[in-house]
């Protein structure tokens, strides 16, 4: 069988990585976790100067986020 | 569902980059029979007018909001094409639904809402004071 060297540097950085992503609160590609903080946003409104933000949004109820678009 | 909960829960509606947007050719990737077809859009003025389409198209009742033209919230939820999240007024997330179209579950963030609803009305009156 042929061995492939791989420097040890790059080993540590792997399992890092993988500590990080595996850990309660990690974003990944699949979004934030349960139980982990939501990322904040202050968005636009339609029809309308206001601007709306998660963290004045949250304060007294908690928040139903519905993403979507048309098509 | 909004109607059912909004005493106890605020919706927020988020306009996303549309799923099927035109192309450069002008078709739909697919083709949506029957929908109005929307250019992706470069701009955030563009953006806006495809996200008032969307609200009257759809007769949006829930307080609606619109992402960024960088597609950051959108982004930071992995939410495209479509998504639900449940956030409690710690900042946490509650329920994080998974991506649509084919695992979109709206009886998911239902039975989520009524489980931190039932938590929360029946956690003690001492906590909830902590709390304000």
């Amino acid at each position: 069988m042929i061995r492939i060297p791989v420097p040890r540097v790059v080993l540590f950085a792997a399992a890092i990585l993988l500590l990080q992503q595996s850990g309660k609160g990690a974003r990944s590609s699949s979004g934030p976790a349960e139980g982990s903080i939501a990322p904040v946003f202050d968005l636009a409104v339609p029809e309308s100067k206001a601007r709306v933000k998660l963290d004045e949004l949250r304060k007294s109820k908690p928040v139903a986020l519905v993403f979507g678009s048309y098509t | 569902m909004y109607n059912d909960y909004k005493d106890s829960v605020d919706f927020l509606f988020i306009y996303i980059k549309e799923a099927h947007p035109l192309d450069k050719n002008g078709a739909t990737i697919p083709k949506n029979k029957g929908v109005a077809e929307l250019k992706d859009p470069s701009t955030a003025e563009e953006r806006v007018k495809n996200a008032n389409i969307c609200k009257k198209s759809l007769a949006l009742t829930l307080p609606n909001a619109i992402d960024g033209i960088d597609n950051k919230t959108c982004e930071d939820y992995a939410a495209w094409p479509e998504r639900l999240y449940l956030i409690g007024t710690d900042g946490r997330v509650l329920f994080r639904g998974e991506p649509g179209p084919a695992r979109f579950d709206p009886a998911a963030l239902d039975a989520a809402i009524r489980k931190h609803v039932s938590a929360a009305a029946s956690a003690p009156a001492s906590r909830k004071a902590k709390k304000t």
